[in-house]
């Protein structure tokens, strides 16, 4: 499982360079990257979206107060 | 968003016209015949002004309704933001593109944003205490009973959300936690840190100033003597002036410059390099008026207002290194510096926040063999420290044998290799940094000084770090099929020269001295700076005076 990222184990293999572990890393890095970030920005939102709902109830509740 | 409520209650700040045509239209019947009202003449009332108490509820409705529209304008502005950091940025490779992300990943850490965040709803509650305060204030007025119900439920509130504060800010734990309790824990340990230390502070105190109050008396004394020199000091500084002017004349010219441009152009010593030839000329010609004049005044006129320049440079440059340190945790890099430098920067932090938030294997595999290529520059201790926590967990001890965990052979190596690169970058750039300390401290916690190494899958980085690591390790390494490896040599070399270079009959450890010949004598010699680090582990084992750190990691 863990032997993919390190290549040159069969034998006359070109020994990866370092700009190919840098690729590899940066495809790496960009789906965990992708994961939390989804992630924060959606418990942002929502954290907002509880906060306009709010404001909403707020302010139909006044005018209803007032009919 | 404006409130019916708010409407409702605006007519009252007016005169009412209505209640006035009543009055001219009961003054006009009174007028026509004088029986209707009886004996009391009715007359057009003066409005006076609003009543005070409604006043009050304005203000307060008000100032709710703006809070309401305050945090509708932040929810927007946050709303900006979180879209600003989620979009990608179209221009660039996928890598510059996961570089931009990670730099405004470290802003968003930097300037507190998730704070910032679950702050900006607070306005949203100050708007609705605010409502609820105006609404009963209101209703007080017309009726009590309805007040009463309103009044309750605000208290009750009120109420439940102190104790929520209070009980967040006790126990971390606490699910209920609300900013206002994360306000209150921190001022907490602030008091409580501050009166713990209160006595030590009072008894220090005391101390200084019994100690002047002591030595007052005698200073006192002084005074008089003191004034009466300072005519003799004034005398003395055309003798001070001429002794600098010596002085700078007979530093070479290479060393002046040299003093300049440490002290980041000073104006002071500026001035005294820039004249050197007139001021030569002024002190050859020392019996002329002019030349007395120039030396006892001006010069040192000049002189002070150029130590005033620089101090006001000096307190500036400090400010700013303060505002600098003291306000983001963790600079965000900004615009300046050389873009390959940034860069490396930038994948250097992208190391370090993936290594921390990941726990795959395969993603820190592919993430070490990353690190071990980049040329040593910018690691922090932090990153070594986690280096080396992925490596402890590959390993375990059995008795006086160590294993590895299976299925992580190559992690271990590669850990072995990320750690043994950011320790040589360390041990070259602090070799009493904390990460190294605390890194030997767990080591020597977890390994035996004595341990078999035989059949170790990667036994020579290992030994290497045993040997490095453990205070009483003396292992005896063969180097006979030695493949060499990244950097290691400089991390070797580093703390062979940190260790015992001032200490000399304390030999170099013999592991080191057989690592240096074993590169030594290989047929085609390695590249130089190996060379010169093997060189130099052998002369401090001679003892002979090594020159510091002999290159920088960058040069290697």
């Amino acid at each position: 499982m863990l032997g993919n990222g390190s290549g040159g184990e069969q034998p006359k293999a070109i020994p990866p360079t370092r700009e190919d572990h840098r690729t590899r890393f940066y495809q790496v890095y960009r789906s965990e990257a992708d994961e939390y970030d989804r992630e924060f920005v959606k418990r942002y939102e929502e954290d907002l979206n509880t906060t306009l709902v709010f404001v909403s109830f707020f302010y139909i509740s006044r005018v209803w107060w007032m009919r | 968003m404006t409130s019916a409520f708010i409407i409702q209650v605006q007519p009252q700040l007016q005169s009412d016209p209505n209640e006035e045509a009543a009055a001219l239209l009961r003054v006009l019947i009174y007028k026509i015949d004088n029986t209707t009202f009886g004996n009391d003449v009715p007359t057009v009332p003066q409005w006076s002004g609003p009543p005070r108490t409604i006043v009050q509820v304005q203000s307060i409705l008000y100032a709710s309704l703006a809070a309401s529209l305050l945090s509708a304008f932040l929810g927007m502005l946050r709303k900006q933001w979180l879209a600003r950091y989620a979009t990608t940025d179209i221009r660039g490779s996928a890598i510059e593109r996961c570089q931009l992300r990670q730099w405004k990943f470290d802003g968003i850490i930097a300037w507190y944003f998730d704070r910032m965040i679950e702050s900006s709803s607070q306005v949203l509650q100050i708007a609705l205490l605010l409502l609820c305060c105006g609404l009963s204030l209101y209703l007080w007025e017309i009726n009590t009973t309805v007040a009463t119900v309103i009044l309750a439920v605000t208290l009750f509130g009120a109420l439940f959300y102190t104790f929520i504060v209070f009980a967040g800010a006790a126990s971390v734990s606490c699910p209920y936690q609300t900013p206002g309790a994360h306000l209150l824990r921190h001022t907490y340990y602030l008091i409580h840190g501050m009166t713990s230390s209160a006595p030590y502070l009072i008894h220090r105190t005391f101390y200084l100033v019994h100690s002047m109050t002591s030595r007052a008396p005698g200073l006192i004394r002084h005074i008089p003597g003191l004034i009466r020199r300072i005519p003799g000091l004034i005398r003395r500084i055309p003798g001070l002036i001429h002794r600098i002017l010596y002085l700078v004349h007979q530093t070479p010219a290479p060393v002046l410059t040299t003093l300049l441009s440490i002290s980041n152009n000073s104006v002071c010593i500026g001035v005294l390099v820039n004249w050197r030839d007139e001021l030569r000329m002024l002190r050859r010609s020392e019996g002329s008026a002019l030349a007395f004049l120039v030396i006892t005044l001006l010069l040192p006129i000049l002189l002070t207002m150029c130590l005033v320049i620089d101090a006001y440079f000096l307190v500036r440059a400090m400010v700013k290194a303060f505002v600098a340190f003291a306000l983001p945790r963790g600079q965000p890099y900004g615009a300046s510096g050389p873009a390959d430098t940034r860069l490396a920067m930038l994948d250097v932090r992208c190391i370090s926040w993936i290594l921390d938030t990941s726990l795959d294997k395969c993603v820190h595999l592919s993430t070490l063999n990353f690190l071990a290529t980049i040329p040593p520059a910018f690691f922090d201790p932090e990153l070594g420290l986690t280096c080396f926590n992925i490596l402890v967990g590959c390993v375990s001890t059995v008795g006086d044998k160590v294993v590895v965990t299976q299925g992580s052979e190559i992690l271990m190596d590669a850990s072995a290799l990320g750690f043994l690169h950011v320790l040589s970058h360390l041990a070259t750039v602090d070799p009493t940094s904390r990460a190294l300390t605390d890194a030997r401290r767990r080591y020597t916690r977890i390994f035996p000084s004595k341990m078999s190494l035989e059949g170790f899958p990667s036994y020579h980085r290992f030994s290497i770090l045993h040997n490095l690591l453990h205070p009483q390790a003396r292992l005896k390494i063969q180097w006979e099929d030695y493949d060499p490896f990244g950097t290691g040599h400089v991390a070797i070399a580093s703390l062979v020269q940190f260790r015992y270079r001032r200490v000399w009959p304390l030999k170099v450890p013999r592991w080191a001295l057989h690592f240096a010949l074993h590169y030594l004598s290989q047929n085609p010699l390695p590249p130089p700076p190996v060379v010169v680090d093997c060189l130099s582990i052998i002369a401090i084992d001679l003892g002979c005076a090594v020159p510091d750190i002999i290159t920088t990691p960058a040069e290697r």
